[in-house]
């Protein structure tokens, strides 16, 4: 459990091997240990885990959050053990591409690992101890059985959890017989009525605004669930909660914040701008989690409302915002198959222009997105990912980051070697070298003018520069083989890749 | 409305969710005879994807006599 120093984009590095560094330097630079309060119960923790214990206190329960490092002293008396996390398993992008690349357990999995073999924890499930996991990698229990044994949990629950784990709880304390596993369909999604205000401060002051997405792109569970908006009474007890914890900057949640208060995907300005009223009001600096980049061309053309939010948000405290974005192929043809409403109101024909629009708007604006790619879909050929490979070459003026991430099928999680030897081209090395360099070209300017820039940080900022060497000079000698023996030299079946990763 | 079946293996775990899903069901239950919620799991796992618009529980059946006819 950790803050990532406040900043989320640390968070990333937990999903890779410690590179150039060893365990300790890497897991204080992305995850350092939580504030804790005398009962070791974190002052900040995941959004997602707030939701339930909230959910678990308001029934009656007496439920807390402890932090991992804590919990021994509570094993002895507890009768139910809940664990979420990320990515449990590292099977997630990006952990599962730095597993195969690198050859080495990313440290998000190791660590969980490490927890749940503690002898405290084997001990309290010897005496009775249930222990149930869930989050938003919960569905990796179900390929990763030989650890549910291991470890002996008693129930996997995946989806909105609000609606049923009240009665679970109380099955798991009375002893009655337990689900295996039980996945939330969308019709048992909690309403908004059902989902609680969190009672303790989250995770670099996380606030949710709604959720569900009207795009029903094909690779996204979460346009299976209903839209919801939060009222803005409710966002602002949540915001209320982390500023009494001494959380004055955070990340509002949505999939597409500019679509908060939306009649479908057309923008509801009235109620965007209210809202960014309202978190100022509370936050120094504020970010967001998600937009789409069809969402902000369109708001900014027929609103001007990005010019407007940034007028909202932008004072002596800040004076840019960062973002996730799923710009995830650059193939017209793909994007019409697996997101043909990502574009919407434009046509997905036209995909291009919207992306490099709306990173002009971004860019004119200090909004700083980072890009994800979503590579080896089933269906791309060597076309989708030419197509990509010029829309990188077309987006190198707009600061950005951009971040390829594999789309991996479950029959292969099983078998990560394969999967790279199966799955990777010359053609996805291409878009991945091309990634790596706008990365790294816009990725100083933006680390060190913008996210770490403030004196506190400097710490983290020597052991970043000293991280982006390292991957720089790994970028040269990688060139060199380029040179000297073509892009079929980085293929992880080739000994000259090997040699590299293994030195 | 909820169905309840008995699945001892995956092929039969695709068939019954087929079948809640035709019938417009918006919750099943399927009671797997396994020694373990993970065992329980490695039957259904791979039919859960067809599963994604219903609410699915898994119960491990550890009765090995019990019926195997739908519920």
């Amino acid at each position: 459990m950790t803050n990532h120093h406040r900043k989320e984009f640390l968070g990333f590095f937990t999903t890779a091997p410690p590179v150039g560094l060893p365990e300790r330097a890497w897991m204080w630079l992305s995850a350092p240990k939580p504030k804790v309060d005398r009962l070791g119960r974190p002052i900040e923790a995941p959004y997602g885990l707030r939701k339930i214990e909230a959910k678990l206190q308001e029934a009656g329960f007496n439920a807390a959050i402890i932090d991992p490092d804590h919990l021994d002293k509570y094993l002895k008396s507890a009768r139910l053990l809940m664990v979420g996390h990320h990515d449990y398993f590292a099977m997630n992008s990006p952990s599962v591409e730095w597993w195969a690349i690198t050859g080495e357990e990313p440290v998000n999995s190791r660590s969980f690992k490490r927890l749940m073999r503690q002898k405290s924890i084997r001990e309290a499930k010897r005496n009775g101890l249930k222990i149930i996991a869930g989050g938003p990698a919960a569905w990796q229990w179900l390929w990763r059985t030989e650890y549910w044994r291991e470890f002996g949990v008693d129930t996997v629950i995946d989806g909105e959890a609000e609606r049923v784990i009240v009665d679970i709880t109380r099955k798991a304390l009375e002893g009655e017989e337990l689900p295996a596993y039980l996945y939330v369909g969308p019709e048992d999604a909690p309403s908004i009525d059902e989902i609680p205000e969190i009672k303790g401060a989250s995770v670099n002051g996380f606030v949710e605004i709604m959720r569900g997405c009207p795009r029903r792109c094909r690779f996204c569970p979460v346009t299976l669930r209903p839209v919801r908006y939060y009222p803005l009474e409710k966002i602002e007890k949540e915001l209320q909660v982390n500023v009494k914890a001494g959380i004055r900057s955070g990340v509002i949640h949505s999939e597409d914040v500019l679509l908060y208060g939306a009649r479908g995907i057309e923008p509801n300005p009235d109620a965007i701008l209210k809202l960014h009223t309202l978190v100022k009001k509370y936050y120094r600096t504020v970010a967001w989690s998600h937009v789409t980049l069809a969402g902000v061309k369109y708001a900014e053309e027929k609103y001007r409302l990005i010019t407007n939010l940034t007028e909202i948000l932008y004072d002596e405290h800040q004076d840019w915002l960062g973002v996730q974005v799923g710009l995830e192929t650059g193939s017209r043809r793909l994007a019409r198959i697996i997101m043909p409403g990502k574009a919407a109101p434009y046509p997905i024909e036209k995909w291009h222009e919207v992306v490099g629009d709306a990173l002009a708007i971004m860019h004119d604006n200090r909004i700083v997105p980072a890009l994800t790619l979503i590579l080896g879909v089933p269906g791309e050929t060597e076309e989708d990912l030419i197509e990509t490979s010029e829309l990188i070459d077309n987006i190198k003026d707009y600061r950005s980051l951009i971040v390829p991430m594999f789309f991996v099928p479950l029959g292969y999680l099983k078998d990560r070697e394969g999967f790279i030897r199966d799955r990777i081209t010359e053609a996805h090395l291409e878009v991945m070298w091309r990634a790596l360099n706008h990365s790294l070209r816009w990725g100083e300017d933006i680390a060190f003018n913008m996210y770490l820039r403030s004196p506190k940080y400097l710490p983290v900022r020597i052991l970043f520069k000293a991280f982006l060497m390292y991957v720089k000079a790994r970028v040269r000698e990688l060139e060199r083989v380029l040179d000297e023996k073509g892009p079929e030299a980085l293929l992880p079946s080739s000994t000259v890749t090997k040699n590299l990763v293994a030195s | 409305m909820e169905f309840e079946a008995t699945v001892r293996t995956s092929s039969e775990a695709y068939r019954v969710i087929r079948e809640a899903r035709r019938n417009g069901y918006r919750k099943i239950i399927l009671y797997v005879p396994a020694q373990d919620p993970a065992g329980a799991a490695e039957v259904v796992r791979g039919a859960l994807a067809e599963a994604s618009f219903l609410t699915v529980e898994v119960r491990v059946m550890r009765d090995a006599g019990r019926s195997n006819n739908n519920r």
